[in-house]
């Protein structure tokens, strides 16, 4: 167990380097000099020092190697080019967290709603119960989360006034976001556990099981429900990291001041600098999270504990 | 029906054949190719037969209705400005005052483009580099395993917004940004599918015949993998054509005049509130062809499955 969690760090770091690398050459790539369109108008002399400040002077592999090394020796994500004087690290000690509130919310409720009801359409496949989960799941999934979240604003917002419409404080601007958030997991984590149910429901253990005489709800409990929970695992990866990055759009919509609504901030303010530290953010999350999913899916299956030498 | 059970049941509407030495070895009925055979599950499936009929339908509404309703998609017109819905204007007019209902069907054919132009990218390098790592193995393998291992630890939207912020707003780069890391899905399993195939029979024989790899693979393996890779296919253009919603959305796609779904969706989302047919309508659209896509998807893989095949 430790040499497969071993390797799967290293792997992790070597990924991670890849993407950091692979970030900082394409933004180098990017046309037009960031501070050239910040600085047009000041003296030559000025936007100089303004380039050795940011070490824009230096040739590439200089600078790359200088940005490597001050993430790895002091966590150092960059600063940011269009607001001097503010840094990555800033916001994400700030912003971080409150994209973590909600994506936490809205992953719990994804994960216990969404496997509930594909338990429920799988158990009773063919019937009523399992056509209107069936239909509600497909409709989810083909609405854009945008669009529901459009439709949230506009009926529980605006005409019926239940709660605000947009905004951060209060433990009401909560409830639009995490439903938004949470719809389009909920369809998928049913869809993906109905058919996972499915598969195991004719496995001989099944059958053995009921063939003893197990009651059908524990057959349900014990057999199927921890078998079919395994490739649920691996879908719940990006979606930790997913929470810590926030919904991009729902934030924007919402004005929750989190990370993602940053990060597109940035993105829209061709701020390169700031773009690069969070995206250097968002993928050790990334990559962390998939490391202990993997983990995580060693210690749920006893089949696939590599390493370990079979008793 | 009635008629039928009513009829008395004679000897004489019997006749004996015999046997027949020479017609013994015929077929009775012409013989179904796979295709064909697939083609009849598919239309059975009456869900998935719906959703084929009105992908069909969005689609010639697309090309055909911007004739019929003789509207410009680009003219401005100041004066009717965000107009519901009427007569002249089916869908009402934007904040410009241009007619809806034709950018829609200009937007739409751009979305669907896009859709199936990064599902073409896709599929073509997966299939390609999943059908050389199932074949080829050892140690070609392992290095584009670990190659499709490394792209799918990178966050994917994060690097597409990177991509498409750093190479414009064009058709091209928005392909391009949202296909570039797309195909590990599709080379993992077409390389699950030729490790299964390629011991099978007909390719060894092929091979003992001669066919190098570029034959075996063009003309044996892509084939019969080409089911399971067309599931994929119909199910990965709705998530092409809501990631350029996405992007749209933080204004990172299509640019104006041109225009997409995506864009119209996300420009009817700020007036949501006054005029709720300028988000209404483009997202009618997308979700009807985003539900029809994923109806064909399910009906193809229920008629591609082998098990359920009677």
């Amino acid at each position: 167990m430790l040499k497969f969690i071993l390797k799967r760090v290293g792997f992790g770091v070597f990924t991670l380097f890849v993407i950091i690398t692979l970030t900082f050459f394409i933004i180098s790539a990017a046309p037009g000099d960031p501070i050239a369109s910040k600085a047009e108008l000041m003296p030559e002399k000025a936007q100089e020092v303004i380039r050795a400040k940011y070490g824009l002077d230096e040739p590439i592999l200089t600078r790359y190697f200088l940005y490597l090394k001050n993430l790895i020796t002091t966590g150092d994500f960059g600063e940011s080019i269009t607001y001097t004087g503010r840094t990555a690290n800033q916001y994400i000690a700030k912003n971080a967290p409150i994209s973590a509130k909600i994506g936490i919310m809205a992953l719990l409720f994804q994960v216990v709603i969404g496997i509930a009801l594909g338990m429920v359409a799988a158990l009773k496949r063919g019937k009523v119960t399992d056509h209107v989960i069936r239909v509600c799941v497909v409709l989810a999934i083909c609405i854009p989360s945008f669009v529901f979240a459009a439709l949230l604003q506009y009926y529980i917002g605006f005409k019926w006034r239940l709660v605000p419409v947009q905004g951060w404080g209060k433990p009401s601007h909560y409830v639009l976001p995490v439903i938004a958030f949470a719809v389009g997991g909920i369809a998928s984590y049913a869809k993906y556990m109905r058919s996972s149910v499915l598969s195991v429901v004719s496995e001989d253990y099944i059958v053995t099981a009921k063939a003893k005489g197990c009651m059908p709800g524990r057959v349900a409990r014990k057999h199927m429900f921890r078998n079919s929970l395994l490739p649920i695992v691996t879908m719940t990866g990006p979606a930790i990291a997913g929470i810590f990055g926030g919904s991009f759009i729902l934030e924007k919509m919402f004005s929750i001041p989190g990370l993602g609504r940053y990060y597109i901030k940035a993105v829209s303010d061709s701020d390169y600098t700031m773009v690069l530290g969070l995206t250097a953010f968002y993928a050790m999350l990334y990559v962390v999270s998939l490391i202990v999913v993997d983990i995580t899916y060693g210690l749920v299956d006893p089949r696939i504990r590599i390493g370990k030498s079979a008793k | 029906m009635s008629d039928n059970q009513n009829m008395p049941i004679t000897e004489d509407l019997f006749e004996r054949v015999g046997i027949q030495k020479n017609r013994a070895e015929d077929l009775s009925k012409p013989a179904l190719t796979y295709w064909a055979d697939v083609w009849r599950r598919f239309r059975e499936n009456k869900l998935a037969f719906l959703g084929l009929i009105i992908l069909v339908l969005v689609i010639v509404v697309l090309y055909l209705g911007p004739l019929i309703n003789g509207s410009d998609y680009q003219f401005i017109n100041e004066i009717d400005r965000n107009q519901g819905p009427s007569m002249k204007h089916w869908f009402g007019t934007d904040t410009m005052g241009r007619d809806l209902f034709t950018r829609i069907c200009h937007g739409g054919r751009v979305s669907i483009l896009i859709g199936v132009m990064c599902t073409g990218v896709m599929f073509v390098f997966g299939s390609i580099l999943g059908s050389i790592a199932g074949f080829k193995g050892g140690v070609v393998d392992d290095v584009i395993m670990r190659i499709c291992e490394i792209v799918n630890n990178i966050p994917y939207l994060v690097l597409v917004i990177i991509l498409s912020m750093v190479m414009g707003r064009s058709l091209f780069a928005l392909v391009f940004a949202m296909s570039f890391l797309s195909w590990t899905g599709t080379t993992r399993m077409v390389r699950g599918q030729i490790l299964q195939i390629k011991e099978l029979d007909y390719v060894q024989a092929s091979t003992a015949l001669g066919g190098g790899t570029a034959h075996i693979i063009f003309k044996h393996l892509i084939p019969n993998t080409l089911g399971i890779i067309m599931v994929t296919i119909t199910m990965s253009v709705p998530g092409f054509i809501f990631g350029e919603a996405f992007l749209s959305y933080i204004g990172l796609g299509i640019e104006a005049p041109a225009t997409s779904w995506g864009a119209l969706a996300a420009a009817g989302q700020e007036r949501m509130m006054f005029y709720p047919h300028e988000l209404f309508f483009p997202c009618l659209f997308m979700v009807l062809t985003i539900l029809s896509f994923h109806l064909i998807g399910d009906g193809l893989s229920d008629a591609l499955d082998p098990k359920l095949r009677k």
